[in-house]
């Protein structure tokens, strides 16, 4: 295993446009990885993390006024995952009654909300996110961090608005894990999961082929005249960057192919893409949505390839891994 | 504590933190070499650009002895080390350590920079000979 980066190469698309990679820890993590892996075999599962956003969760569209109900139901609990990281499966150690029927409800809650996402109970999928390793059971919690400041005891206003307190070491929880929550539940990082889910199946797909590297989220910059000063260097503007590639193929070292991923996209995305890959000298792009952006599941507009309605689509895996390989070959 | 070991303590606490052991020493080379700092450390022109082995030693000294909190990240396949002076740290002792307001604004400006950015600059003026361009 390398040490820390030594030079970072700049990866030259076409003079004077340069581009610049900076992996990211938790999208590079084991279990990160071993999650994507397990989406292969596991098609609603797969489904059920790229196509929801963790903050829309609770979101249900209709008129009943039961269904009102269940929707701040699924907000409280939500919002206790992200404030908390903890998962509210197990019961705490001696707990006061308030603090078991408080955990109890959000247990509940938290059931009834994956039998209607995905079909399955919360404890089935409280297991499996350990054996990725998503998630660990933790013997003692003695604090947890929210809004920046570590908190040994939680407060919480429980559904009656109740002002509801108890501590931390009381309790035996399931820690989602930082990579987890960076990737999916941080607020900043919205729609990040379709990317690093394209982006870990290339570089499993294309393991063995040691001329290919595949980088994830390539800052794109023209290149500059050498800085004469450090007052210039740190007055470097954000606008240098001038886009941002998703993934970028290099087959040793020449651009083939750049993947671009949108949640909701429309054809003004698919053209604007165009234009990226025609400035950067860029042979093919794929263009991955969930949306159904058109009516066929695949679809060749120039030189790009576009996948829509992907979570729905069993043969998306397959056909863009015959794509992909077909454009190594070609370039 | 040793006078260098209280400069690159003052350093980081200053710059809440930095990323990267080679983001750390390209920072003081730079503040050494072009915003006057104590120039603390020398610099050789090692296999990865200008190196102290000093400020290694230093860096891990502070770590061993609890004075500096080292996190190691991930990222892709090199591992990566977040520095940031832990509870032991007397400020008080920190406080004969001057380094000027000016000097520190520019280098947190310089330690928001992604390193690819810091090291193109580093390369580009002191080693340009060694830039690689793939």
């Amino acid at each position: 295993m390398s040490m820390e980066s030594i030079f970072q190469k700049e990866l030259l698309f076409f003079e004077p446009y340069y581009g610049n990679a900076t992996p990211l820890g938790y999208v590079e993590s084991p279990e990160v990885s071993k999650l994507i892996s397990s989406f292969e075999d596991d098609k609603p599962l797969c489904s059920f993390f790229i196509k929801n956003v963790f903050k829309d969760l609770p979101k249900k569209t209709t008129d009943n006024k039961n269904d009102e109900e269940i929707n701040e139901d699924y907000r409280n609990l939500i919002d206790f995952i992200r404030t908390s990281q903890i998962l509210p499966l197990c019961i705490p150690h001696k707990p006061s009654e308030h603090t078991y029927k408080f955990f109890k409800r959000l247990t509940e809650i938290a059931d009834s909300l994956f039998q209607e996402k995905i079909d399955r109970r919360f404890a089935n999928i409280c297991e499996k996110a350990e054996k990725i390793g998503i998630i660990r059971p933790e013997l003692y919690i003695d604090s947890v961090k929210h809004n920046g400041k570590t908190f040994h005891r939680i407060q919480l206003h429980d559904e009656k608005d109740e002002l509801f307190v108890f501590d931390t070491c009381l309790f035996t929880f399931y820690k989602i894990s930082e990579s987890l929550f960076e990737l999916w539940i941080k607020p900043e990082n919205l729609g990040m999961f379709l990317e690093v889910w394209i982006y870990h199946l290339l570089k499993s797909f294309f393991e063995i082929n040691t001329d290919l590297t595949i980088y994830h989220r390539v800052n794109i910059y023209p290149k500059r005249k050498q800085m004469e000063s450090i007052q210039e260097l740190a007055n470097l503007k954000q606008s240098f960057i001038i886009t941002e590639l998703d993934i970028a193929l290099f087959k040793n070292t020449k651009p083939i192919c750049s993947v671009e991923c949108k949640h909701n996209a429309d054809f003004s995305d698919v053209i604007k893409f165009y234009g990226i890959l025609k400035l950067l000298n860029i042979p093919e792009g794929i263009f991955v949505c969930v949306n159904p952006l058109t009516d066929e599941k695949y679809r060749k507009f120039e030189n790009i390839h576009i996948f829509s309605n992907v979570t729905e689509n069993d043969a998306f895996l397959s056909k863009m891994k015959g794509i992909s390989a077909e454009i190594y070959l070609r370039n | 504590m040793e006078s260098e070991q209280k400069f690159v303590l003052k350093l980081i606490y200053e710059l809440d933190g930095v990323e990267g052991r080679t983001k750390l020493q390209k920072l003081i080379f730079l503040g050494e070499m072009e915003l006057g700092l104590k120039e603390v450390f020398s610099f050789d022109k090692h296999h990865y650009g200008p190196y102290s082995w000093h400020l290694t030693e230093v860096i891990e000294d502070l770590v061993a002895s609890g004075y500096l909190k080292e996190e190691i990240i991930m990222k892709g396949e090199h591992i990566s080390y977040i520095y940031t002076p832990t509870k032991k740290v007397d400020k008080l002792q920190l406080e004969e350590i001057k380094i000027p307001s000016s000097t520190i604004s520019t280098l947190r400006k310089v330690k928001a920079l992604p390193l690819g950015i810091i090291l193109s600059y580093v390369y580009g003026k002191y080693l340009p000979e060694r830039v690689a361009v793939l």
